[in-house]
């Protein structure tokens, strides 16, 4: 699988779970999975090939329902200073915030759609649901997203 | 005239499509993000204008963009790629493994080559090299010969041509083996370790007269004797007839004696160590010959090799006892019975006695 995909998912796990040692295990899980799946890829090619997507988000979905639960929703949340570098300027505890409150869901979408830039039509047959479901749950997400971000700059 | 119908359905059909807020509020992102036709991005914008809240949420969905966006910005750390790269479960490990190509370029070669070792090796071990003729070693065997005469010396007469060339054959025969010169065959065959020869052979004494080297009974070939060479047989003093064709009458008699030939299909083995085996080595001979001993391979009683002597000798079997006896006085006698293909004749019994000289 792709470099840039393994870092992906371990993107997708820390701001999802935002809990450095659950995200990190269940992004090992996804990616072991996903080299358990696919290991036709020959050695050589492993670099560059790219595992499919719709793969890639069944399998993080799947390790995302498992780890959650091991996430109290009730505590504060502690952002995984070690694991990623933040660029300046970014507030990221206005995601944690926003992560604290919102459905799984919504948050897994806008992960994959805005931060991962995995098109509509991928999502929706990842999340073996329709594009409209897709796009209601990003519109919900991002409008809630937004007032958090809105109500951190007041 | 038709435009203005459609102008008029157009307008109906605008007035029917307008938005109530819940509606507009739930196409706000997909306004933001261009997503809708135009009549609707018309009719959501003409919304947005009258509603304030409408308004207020397009600007935190813009916001909400433009942060989820910059969230894209942030990186993850080597040591972090490095754990996720190296992740595996058991599944994609045993997968990895198992796939010839995820090896090492060394340890493929060396089980290559371990691989090719073995299957040579393997082939050496099982390949039956004593059955292919190209490999096989000492004379052919014949089923259709049978070895019934021996002699103890060699002397070419010049006077049969076939007979000459039968003897130097048979001592280029006699000199492959370790005793070279000793011209026993058989010492020579047990010193080397060689397989004794599996074709029948039936050895004979020669009763005939006692001062005749040859002891063998021969039977000549009706092909390449002459009518003349039985009356040769007993003027010669040494006379070899080897590799011939059987006739009838002797498979018959080959086949009316093989009952017994296991019983007699033997050769003792004796082995002792003397001091003065100088002095005692000519006693020995000699009371071997008073018991009946006559030698049986082509060296003579006691002959001398290196520091010991080698008895090679038939002698009756009624005289065996004794002749242990008389051995005993000068010493400890090992002895064995070994099996051995050369059948001897009724009677008779074969002894092998090696004397070495020591304390």
């Amino acid at each position: 699988m792709k470099r840039e995909q393994a870092r992906a998912i371990g993107l997708f796990f820390l701001l999802g779970l935002m809990e450095e040692r659950v995200a990190l295990s269940a992004a090992g899980r996804a990616i072991a999975r996903l080299k358990a799946e696919y290991p036709d890829i020959s050695r050589k090619d492993r670099e560059q090939e790219a595992v499919p997507i719709e793969a890639l988000i069944g399998v993080c979905r799947e390790s995302w329902k498992i780890h959650r639960k091991q996430i109290p929703r009730n505590q504060p949340t502690i952002a995984p200073e070690s694991s990623w570098v933040i660029p300046a300027g970014l507030e990221i505890s206005t995601w944690a915030r926003y992560q604290k409150d919102a459905p799984d869901e919504d948050i897994m979408t806008v992960l994959f759609s805005l931060v991962l830039e995995i098109a509509d039509e991928d999502l929706a047959e990842g999340f073996q649901t329709s594009i409209g479901t897709i796009r209601y749950r990003l519109g919900k997400g991002i409008r809630q997203l937004g007032l958090v971000v809105r109500e951190a700059r007041a | 005239m038709s435009d203005q119908k459609h102008d008029l359905k157009h307008d109906k059909k605008s007035d029917k499509r307008k938005l109530t807020p819940f509606l507009a509020h739930e196409m706000l992102y997909d306004f933001a993000t261009g997503q809708l036709d135009k009549d609707r991005e018309a009719a959501v914008g003409a919304f947005i204008r009258d509603d304030k809240e409408s308004q207020n949420l397009l600007d935190a969905i813009r916001k909400g963009i433009a942060y989820a966006e910059s969230l894209k910005g942030i990186g993850l750390s080597e040591a972090a790629i490095k754990e996720l790269d190296q992740a595996e479960n058991f599944v994609s490990l045993s997968k990895r493994i198992a796939r010839w190509s995820e090896w090492p370029d060394s340890l493929r070669w060396s089980i290559i080559a371990m691989g090719i070792s073995i299957c040579t090796a393997t082939l050496v071990v099982l390949i039956p090299w004593k059955s292919v003729p190209l490999f096989k070693s000492g004379p052919s065997f014949d089923s259709g010969t049978i070895e019934i005469a021996r002699i103890e010396s060699r002397q070419n007469t010049g006077e049969d041509p076939n007979l000459a060339s039968n003897l130097s054959d048979d001592s280029k025969d006699d000199e492959s083996g370790p005793l070279e010169g000793s011209g026993d065959e058989e010492f020579s065959e047990e010193a080397s370790g060689a397989i004794p020869p599996t074709n029948i052979a039936a050895t004979v004494p020669k009763p005939p007269a006692p001062d005749s080297n040859a002891w063998m009974a021969a039977r000549p070939n009706p092909s390449s004797v002459s009518s003349s060479t039985p009356a040769l047989v007993p003027t010669l003093p040494a006379t070899r007839v080897v590799q011939t064709p059987v006739p009838k009458p002797v498979e018959v008699a080959a086949s009316t004696t093989a009952p017994s030939r296991s019983s007699r299909s033997f050769v003792y083995r004796a082995f002792m160590t003397l001091g003065d085996l100088d002095d005692v080595a000519p006693k020995i001979t000699q009371q071997m010959k008073e018991l009946g001993a006559e030698k049986a391979g082509e060296v003579e009683l006691g002959w001398r090799r290196g520091s010991g002597r080698y008895y090679h000798f038939s002698i009756p079997e009624a005289n065996e006892q004794k002749l242990l006896e008389s051995l005993r006085v000068y010493g400890p006698v090992r002895i064995s019975k070994d099996p051995h293909p050369r059948v001897m004749p009724e009677g008779q019994v074969r002894f092998i006695l090696w004397i070495e000289s020591g304390t």
